[in-house]
């Protein structure tokens, strides 16, 4: 069948999606064909919305659709503890294990000269301004065990030295070059219970 | 254990191969260039999932075909069978245990470990460090799967290492921001690198009396000696010994600081494990340089055989022997006394090009079998 140029454009747009293939893109493309249009509008709508609406958190780079996102305001959160994460899917992760109920900062990334990533690309100076100001004791390094998270972990620890607080990171339980992502919420809510003292050289 | 059956197809000059082994010593004979070297490496792909002759998979295809496949029928010590098999299909590899498939043999598995000997293996003692080091990196991963993790990752680091390097050296001025950000690597390299040293050193220290046993029994002269040179200097080696780990990290992170301005410029990083050597010493003389062939390919075959043995005596594992070619250089002495070893193990298979090369008595207790243009028969 000959395709239209419209179709054609739409299926080379699904195409761009991670894990999409031609032949899903092909399927999706009829699909989105042969719903209602009010369907497809306001899937069209929740697209654009989300690019439009959504920044990051002033405070902690969580996604938000205010200045503040929602666990920032939340002031029954503690305010003492601060888990810092990779990116807002690894917060997702450690929020659904149900198991923390402290703050977070989201750094966007993992140092990674490899991929041309160094500390500056991430917020990590402005962690270090929240630490100056906010009455934060605990600092908790819930990085993916692997050699850029691990390094990226070691350099924030070596900044957070000056600062007389509490440094550690979850516990094994994670496996090593896991993901947080892909743990389970009892695996991740037993590594946070039994974080330790952070340490440069643990396995 | 032993080998009962192997066949293959579309391996290398092989189109077929479909033969049972019996136990013992099978003499493998052909002229050069009938596929001998191919039988061994064929027997060796499917113990171990990899080729002794290269790391490209694609090269044991037969010309022209699309796949190629290894199996061997292999009984263990209590006589329960089981099909290894290895498929290469598509530029993918497979591992396929009694027909399923699996994810690598699984450790603990096949409680067997292959000592393969092929003559271009020689380069390990008479050739550059490289070789060396990939002996040990191999054993060692296999040994042990926190080697091979933390292998994983120091290369890693390194390579992010030696990137950022190149960033420095290309902004031409080696900023604050950027020293915080080397130093933090030379951290991760060093994690990694110091327990690279620290395992390869642990094992060197075993294996090294039983090099010096076998080497002896194979009729060799001298004391032999493995000498672990690292890029770190002695001194950081002592240290280990000393103080374990950390001692040895400490002086590993001030090395990396001493070389960074050498390695801005070269854009490599220039001290660690992957700048490491193994020496071979006979009486204090480094075998590389001053041993003969025939003294070079006796240490090279005291260094695998032994390797059996620490499996044998540490890990309970019994060993496959495969030797290629391995009886020209030595003289009738010493051919008698590697086939005195090898009698020992339950299944030897070692190819030559003259029956004759086997000395009496053992010639009477070989299988032999024949290799002519890519076709193997059973002759006695
Ligand atoms: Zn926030």
């Amino acid at each position: 069948m000959e395709l239209t140029p419209a179709l054609a454009r739409l299926m080379q747009e699904l195409e761009k999606l991670p894990g999409v293939g031609p032949k899903t893109a092909q399927r999706l493309a009829f699909y989105i064909l042969s719903r209602p249009k009010e369907e497809i509008l306001s899937l069209a709508r929740a697209i654009i919305d989300v690019k439009e609406r959504i920044t990051t958190c002033r405070r902690c780079f969580n996604f938000s659709e205010e200045e503040l996102c929602t666990i920032c305001k939340d002031m029954s959160r503690e305010q003492s503890t601060l888990c810092v994460v990779a990116d807002p899917l690894d917060l997702m992760a450690v929020e659904s294990s149900g198991a923390y109920k402290g703050l977070y900062h989201v750094l966007h990334g993992v140092i990674s000269p490899l991929d041309g990533i160094g500390p500056e690309d991430l917020r990590i100076r402005e962690l270090i301004e929240r630490l100056k100001c906010e009455p934060i004791r605990e600092v908790i390094l819930a990085l993916n065990p692997t050699v850029e998270g691990d390094a990226t972990a070691h350099y924030i620890a070596e900044l957070l030295k000056p600062f007389n607080l509490k440094l550690t990171q979850l516990a094994m339980g994670i496996p090593a070059g896991g993901d947080l992502n892909y743990a389970d919420r009892m695996t991740i809510a037993r590594a946070l219970i039994g974080r330790r003292e952070f340490s440069e050289t643990a396995e | 254990m032993h080998i009962c059956r192997i066949m293959a197809r579309n391996f290398r000059i092989y189109s077929v191969i479909d033969i049972a082994l019996p136990t013992g010593i099978i003499a493998v004979v052909g002229d050069n260039a009938q596929g001998k070297t191919t039988f061994v490496e064929a027997i060796a792909f499917a113990l171990t999932g990899e080729s002794p002759r290269t790391h490209d998979d694609r090269e044991v295809l037969q010309k022209g075909a699309k796949y190629a496949v290894v199996k061997v029928l292999v009984r263990l010590e209590k006589g329960e069978e089981h099909w290894l098999e290895i498929a290469i299909a598509d530029g993918r590899k497979r591992w396929i245990i009694d027909g399923k498939a699996r994810r690598k043999w699984e450790e603990g598995w096949a409680p067997f470990h292959v000592v393969y000997f092929m003559p271009h293996e020689i380069q390990i003692v008479s050739g550059e460090p490289r070789g060396r080091r990939e002996l040990l990196d191999k054993t060692l991963s296999h040994w042990n799967h926190s080697y091979h993790f933390n292998l994983l990752n120091y290369r890693r680091a390194i390579s992010h290492r030696n990137a950022l390097l190149e960033r420095i050296n290309q902004e031409g001025n080696l900023t604050k921001e950027s020293r915080a950000e080397i130093d933090n690597w030379n951290m991760q390299v060093a994690k990694y690198g110091a327990r690279l040293i620290g395992m390869r050193l642990e094992f060197i220290q075993r294996w090294h009396p039983l090099v010096w046993e076998f080497f002896s029994e194979l009729g060799g002269v001298g004391r032999v000696e493995l000498r672990y040179v690292s890029s770190l200097g002695e001194d950081a080696l002592k240290l280990y010994s000393s103080g374990k780990i950390e001692a040895l990290l400490e002086r590993y992170i001030e090395l990396l600081e001493e070389a960074l301005l050498r390695d801005i410029e070269t854009t490599a990083t220039s001290v660690g494990p992957h700048r490491d050597d193994l020496q071979i010493l006979i009486d204090n003389m480094d075998v590389r340089d001053y041993g003969s062939s025939g003294q070079q390919k006796l240490t090279l075959l005291a260094m695998k055989l032994s390797l059996g043995k620490l499996h044998e005596l540490e890990r309970k594992m019994s060993s496959i022997i495969l030797l290629d070619d391995a009886l020209s250089q030595l003289d009738n002495k010493r051919r008698r006394k590697l086939f005195e070893v090898i009698q020992r193990y339950e299944q030897c298979i070692i190819t030559m090009t003259s029956f004759e090369d086997i000395p009496q008595p053992f010639r009477d207790i070989c299988a032999l079998f024949q290799i002519e243009r890519g076709k193997v028969t059973r002759i006695k």
